[in-house]
């Protein structure tokens, strides 16, 4: 080539890396415009459900949907890809709304006057600012960050404080968005545990179902059940009245539902240590009258439990049952979508014949568990070694719904000696229609033990008690696990762990090497039969 | 019927990548596909290379990261997390001698006398290196589908999208690394280049992560996330197909696949 040449082809070469830059930048315009996305995963996770479709189907007038939040929030990994999550999300809402959903996102920023007004707006409004924080590899990384949205129907609004996590986040908008088009629920909550309060060692249940329910009222022992309320969450149980009972008798008569986290034993810990005593509530008469038999023992589970944590060391301690997701009922709306749960000192319950045909399981313990009817042992030297024997499967919690007789059909009207100027002077209902829940345990909703399981089954319950269901689908949307728990015996699960590492870790290597010692010995022979066959020649 | 589709996709993709060359492509891929392909075979690079690729990701995935059987849930997203990581060793490891070794012997010459066009060199050579980045990726599949029968039931339409994510981020890859192997001579220069190369390409969508950026390079920050590989892979590992994704991912490796048959045109008038 000439040197004239030469030039022109470098220039020729830099025209088409410009051209080729100018593509990619084409390329991304134009592909980040029209694009489409399949949603390979089970559920459609990504996807909007037909609860949600059917939702929106009934909106008669545009429901305006507000996104809003700040570039720093990017900055976190994490929290980038829950906004990616949204945004995906509400333009799935846009498509299903077929013109009566409004989505606007807005990125704002700190940083620009501009959106510094808006900004302050909107923390009026009720959209926070979080700590946001990340753990690089050097250090910790901390930022403020806000990711909110406003939901506007007609003349109401209502506000989502702080979304910082996919899960829960369809289920969330959409509850928003039943709550703006009516229909409201209200709920009471009866608390009367021996271990905590609603404000310190149960505040969450508050927190939780507050999220829903936008009238939550707690009432007071030895007070009438405000007419109004449709659902009842009662925990614990101690020290309520026969007074007490006839309002959560007369309230189930009457079409109330209600969820009961029930102890069968009350379990102390005092600075003596732990120690257990039989439950002492009248709420376990009442139930056995319906045809559910809340019992007072304590049970274990040899196979599935939650270990308690000593030094660096977790001791066994099968009285802190862990639930796995083969024991639960799949049937159930309840906790189909759950995949374990904890329970903490908890008893059995039996359904008796009365109740059979109106009456389902939620969930059990394996077939390995045991009970302690009486001289109950709840330290853990008790438990350091599995001398207990099991064998048996306990039912921890139902569901009831079906026709039964008042409690006090037969019974004297008694009288409200604590609180006198409230007396029960309505027409008593001899027989209803009772929806329930029973939990043979309080302390699965303690703080300190519940997590987002236990909190999921307890708005499940409540859901499935206050409404159709259809929303209880989606609660779990978002949650991308599913759990090992095909192997209940916790060696054979040892063994077939350390096979699946030492097999796809080793094994395939080993594999390997004999697929290249086959195929060595296959050249060796075909090169012997060439060099043969040229040997005669 | 999901089921069928997963199966389908799982295995007709990487199949479908394999056959193609071997029995669809111009006779001239084909013949330096199946050169390439024993080359490796005929020594001890695919064996080396399919050990230790299978052996370090899973021991990274089963004990640094704790993979499955620390939270016991039936997820693959650490290891596909882990993937990209991976990769930036490997397949620089498999693919800095696809130029710059035959520069280096002085075999390029003779290569290109051969009535072959050079793209079809190109895509032999491609194909071949594809070849054994998915023989070594399915070879992990042992770890789903032992889980699977053993223990608890995964997510499979996720799972098909993080093996269909890696090979797409597998051919990105390969033509970045096959771009870079063609622009210098030694081995070790190649390796080295690429491995920078692809760590950098990974990374910079982490770098607003870690890094403030003024309002007026907002722009930049954009661009960092989205022309980094490893951001276009979070769909794929969370088991959405999105085809912004795939259109990236076919597109820069169509460039630098043309960016390497610039590069390699250009050793005739440099």
């Amino acid at each position: 080539m000439n040197d004239v040449s030469i030039k022109n082809k470098k220039i020729q070469s830099w025209i088409i890396l410009v051209l080729v830059i100018l593509n990619i930048i084409a390329f991304i315009f134009i592909s980040n415009k029209a694009y489409i996305r399949f949603d390979m995963t089970e559920g459609k996770k990504y996807s909007i459900s037909a609860a949600t479709k059917n939702l929106l189907k009934k909106l008669d007038n545009t429901l305006v949907i507000e996104y809003y939040y700040n570039d720093k929030s990017k900055e976190i990994s994490g929290v980038a890809q829950v906004i990616q999550y949204i945004t995906d999300m509400l333009r799935e809402y846009e498509n299903a709304g077929k013109g009566y959903v409004n989505v606007v996102i807005r990125e704002l920023s700190f940083q620009k006057p501009a959106d510094q007004a808006l900004i302050s707006e909107l923390e009026v409004k009720g959209i926070k600012q979080y700590q946001l924080s990340q753990q690089e590899q050097a250090e910790a990384k901390s930022l403020l960050g806000f990711s909110g949205m406003i939901i506007k129907y007609k003349d109401n609004e209502t506000v989502i404080p702080a979304i910082f996590q996919d899960m829960g986040f369809e289920f969330r908008i959409d509850s928003e968005i039943a709550k703006l088009m009516g229909g409201e629920e209200k709920v009471g909550v009866i608390f009367s545990s021996s271990v905590g309060t609603l404000e310190n060692e149960f505040k969450y249940i508050r927190q939780v179902v507050e999220r829903e329910f936008s009238d939550v009222r707690v009432l007071p022992k030895d007070h009438n059940i405000p007419p109004e309320l449709t659902v009842l969450l009662v925990v614990g149980g101690k020290g309520l009245s026969q007074y007490d009972m006839l309002q959560i008798d007369q309230f189930l008569m009457n079409g109330g539902k209600v969820f009961f986290a029930v102890n069968g034993v009350d379990v102390n810990i005092s600075q003596y240590g732990m120690y257990a005593t039989p439950g002492d509530t009248d709420l376990i008469d009442l139930l056995q009258h319906y045809g559910i038999k809340l019992n007072r023992n304590l049970v274990g589970d040899n196979q599935s439990y939650n270990g308690v944590r000593q030094g660096f060391s977790m001791l066994r301690y099968p009285l802190w049952v862990k639930v796995k997701s083969s024991n639960i009922n799949r049937d159930s709306a309840v906790v189909s979508g759950i995949d374990r749960l904890n329970l903490l000192w908890t008893s059995s319950i039996d359904i008796m014949d009365s109740a059979k045909d109106k009456a389902h399981f939620l969930f059990k313990t394996t077939n390995d568990a045991w009970s302690q009817d009486q001289n109950y042992q709840v330290d853990l030297d008790s438990y350091k070694y599995p001398v207990q024997q099991g064998g048996n499967t306990y039912t921890l919690a139902v569901a009831f719904d079906g026709e039964v007789n008042s409690y006090f059909a037969d019974k004297d009207i008694p009288v409200n000696e604590v609180n006198e100027k409230e007396q029960f002077t309505a027409n008593r209902t001899a027989k209803g229609n009772a929806k329930f829940i029973l939990v043979g345990c309080e302390q699965f909703l303690h703080s300190n033990f519940a997590g987002n399981d236990e909190f999921i089954f307890l708005m499940n319950g409540l859901d499935w008690l206050s409404k159709d269901g259809s929303l209880i689908e989606i609660r779990n949307k978002g949650k991308f696990t599913q759990p090992l728990d095909k192997i209940k015996d916790m060696r054979t699960y040892g063994a077939v762990k350390s096979f699946i590492i030492g097999f796809s870790t080793f094994g395939v290597a080993v594999l390997f090497i004999i697929l290249g010692v086959v195929l060595f010995i296959m050249r060796q022979i075909r090169s012997k039969k060439v060099y043969e066959h040229y040997k005669k020649d | 019927m999901s089921t069928f589709i997963n199966i389908i996709v799982l295995f007709g993709v990487p199949a479908l990548l394999i056959l193609l060359p071997s029995v669809w492509l111009p006779v001239g891929v084909r013949a330096e596909y199946k050169k390439e392909l024993s080359g490796y075979f005929n020594s001890l690079i695919a064996y080396i290379f399919l050990i230790l690729f299978v052996v370090v990701s899973n021991l990274m995935f089963f004990y640094l990261l704790n993979g499955l059987f620390r939270e016991e849930s039936a997820s693959m997203r650490r290891f596909f997390a882990m993937l990209p990581y991976v990769f930036v060793v490997f397949i620089p490891g498999l693919t800095m001698g696809a130029w710059a070794k035959e520069k280096n012997i002085g075999t390029i010459e003779l290569l290109f006398t051969f009535p072959v066009s050079p793209w079809e060199i190109m895509l032999g050579k491609f194909f071949a290196a594809l070849t054994l980045v998915i023989t070594a990726l399915y070879s992990t599949l042992f770890v789903p589908v032992l889980t699977q029968i053993f223990m608890g039931n995964f997510d499979w339409g996720q799972i098909v999208t993080q093996y269909i994510g890696s090979i797409l981020l597998a051919c990105c890859y390969i033509a970045i690394t096959f771009l870079l192997s063609s622009l210098t001579m030694e081995l070790i220069n190649a390796f080295l280049l690429s491995a920078i190369t692809l760590l950098a390409l990974t990374l910079i969508g982490y770098l607003p992560s870690i890094m403030q950026f003024p309002v007026w390079l907002e722009w930049l920050r954009k661009v960092f996330v989205w022309t980094s590989l490893s951001t276009h892979f979070g769909n794929f590992s969370k088991g959405v197909i999105d085809s912004r994704d795939i259109l990236y991912y076919v597109g820069v490796t169509a460039i630098f696949a043309y960016l390497n048959l610039r590069s390699l045109d250009s050793r005739k008038w440099r």
